[in-house]
């Protein structure tokens, strides 16, 4: 009898090979939001390039700051944020909504969560046209440090996988995780340096920015976009959280993998 | 060699709803003292939908599924499909498993009828490769033509069967496990989808079919297993499982109606 420590590793596992399955169904999710729409998946493009010229236009004035240096800051973070906000708030629902197919097919569970984040990931290339495009208008000076932002989309979806095995899990037999996040995220969004500058902050509350994890995961990709590389710190702090998110989730996931199918 | 062996084998549903599903319940007991889990007897009322079963499956066997309605037979199904895991006991499946449970589940209510072919195929674990060139043969034996590039949310039932069946049955699995899926085509897809049926038949080795068409199950089944409330009622030869079970509903009809007009 394999224990059920195995089972789980081997479910994530199994999920994370059958790249086929997760590919087709990311994509497929993308195509069928924007069927019949005649600009397609540039909708996402173009809705990121109005909130980000609207929105730049506004805060500059109300923070004074250029606007050649604002847009490029607000376009990077908003990226990042859109990114890593849609796939928390996916989260709940990851495997509620695989309930068609994990009732008629054995299927690992860590398909759906690799699913969503394909998704994410494709929304993501849509948004980062806009911010590319900013970039070379605004003739921001970018350097070699634009690699690391491969290690920060790593880390991003890493932890999307987590929290989504650990939300989506709880929320199946809990459905008040589903508002809960989604208030969650929303107070994240205000309380955390995208619209507004960190440096605009008092020094004495650079700790509130310090400690964010939300913050310091947004630097992980607006700052090689902007030309300088992330620091040590932002490093150090996503990766623990991403580890506690690890051991969190698998905890919950051990135990619960039998009984998740009776919750959907 | 597919086999399949039950060994007191056990599942026990929760079941929500019942009690509100809801976080707040829970945060209440452990405000009041209580414990975050739940004890299996106590709050969450539980069904046993199979209740020590031990049954023994081997190469060749064909064998049909009866019982009342909640007599258990989804559920031996989906334990034997690897979605449900048993709650005691062993179960030991050799070879490889395509179940039909649900006509609609395990497709895509959004995606066009060729896109459901490919979606199935790759959950089924076969390659692109390989499902383009089964796809021409499932495309005709749907004979759906044209609606088979609308979403199939748009398809009738029997339009939905007449895929779903067509894709399963060309996988060609070592275990085919089907749960009253034939009855809703057209007649003339019954007719169709029976043949295949039987020749599918002949190339898996194990096929397991639940039905309440007694008609169907005695053609092409060689051996039924009875259930009754989660446990084997009689597991034997076609015509003396199917015999005893109807001479049992024929004495039972009238008694139910009965009860009904007291």
């Amino acid at each position: 009898m394999s224990s059920s420590l195995t089972l789980a590793l081997q479910d994530l596992w199994q999920g994370i090979i059958a790249w086929r399955v997760w590919l087709l169904f990311g994509w497929q999710d993308i195509r069928i939001r924007y069927r019949r729409s005649l600009l397609g998946p540039f909708w996402i493009s173009l809705s990121m390039a109005i909130i980000v010229a609207s929105m730049g236009f506004l805060y500059s004035h109300l923070f004074k700051m250029d606007l050649r240096h604002y847009l490029p800051f607000l376009a990077g973070g908003m990226l990042a944020w859109s990114f890593i906000s849609t796939m928390i708030c996916e989260s709940p629902v990851v495997f509620v909504e695989a309930n068609p197919f994990v009732k008629q097919v054995k299927i690992p569970y860590s398909v759906f969560l690799m699913r969503m984040i394909t998704r994410n990931f494709i929304i993501f290339l849509h948004n980062l046209l806009i911010v590319v495009i900013i970039i070379l208008f605004l003739k921001v000076s970018i350097n070699v440090s634009i690699i690391s932002i491969l290690l920060g989309l790593m880390i991003i979806m890493g932890s999307a996988f987590f929290v989504g095995l650990l939300v989506g899990t709880l929320n199946a037999r809990y459905r008040d995780f589903n508002p809960i996040v989604s208030s969650f995220v929303q107070i994240c969004f205000f309380l955390s340096p995208i619209m507004w500058p960190a440096e605009n902050l008092p020094p004495r509350y650079a700790f509130f920015v310090k400690y964010n994890p939300v913050a310091q995961y947004v630097s992980l990709i607006r700052d090689p976009l902007l030309g300088h590389w992330p620091s040590f710190h932002a490093y150090a702090l996503t990766i623990t959280t991403m580890l506690v998110f690890a051991f969190a989730s698998l905890a919950l996931f051990v135990r619960c993998r039998r009984r998740l199918i009776f919750w959907l | 060699m597919a086999s399949i062996e039950l060994h007191n084998v056990c599942l026990d549903f929760p079941v929500y709803g019942m009690v509100s599903r809801s976080f707040r319940k829970d945060l209440i007991r452990i405000s009041t003292g209580g414990r975050w889990v739940t004890p299996a007897s106590g709050k969450i009322v539980h069904v046993r939908a199979l209740d020590k079963l031990n049954l023994k499956i081997e190469h060749g066997d064909r064998i049909g599924l009866i019982g009342h309605n909640g007599s258990g037979k989804s559920s031996l199904l989906r334990v034997l499909s690897r979605i449900y895991e048993p709650t005691q006991g062993n179960l030991r499946i050799e070879g490889k498993v395509y179940s039909l449970l649900d006509v609609m589940l395990g497709m895509d209510p959004e995606s066009t009828g060729h896109e459901n072919i490919i979606l199935c195929g790759l959950i089924h674990g076969l390659t692109r490769k390989e499902i383009r060139k089964k796809q021409n043969e499932i495309a005709e034996f749907t004979e759906l033509g044209d609606y088979l590039s609308m979403p199939i949310r748009t398809y009738s039932t029997g339009m939905q069967v007449r895929l779903a069946f067509s894709i399963a049955t060309s996988v060609l699995p070592e275990i085919l496990i089907l749960d009253e899926v034939i009855g809703a085509g057209d007649a003339s897809f019954i007719e169709k989808a029976r043949n295949r049926l039987f020749e599918i038949m002949n190339v898996s080795e194990i096929v397991l079919l639940a039905s309440h068409d007694l008609n169907i199950l005695e053609t092409a089944c060689k051996k039924i297993l009875w259930l009754d409330a989660g446990q084997v009622k009689l597991f034997g030869e076609t015509k003396f499982v199917l015999d005893a079970y109807r001479s049992l509903n024929i004495n039972t009809i009238p008694n139910e109606v009965n009860d009904d007009s007291v």
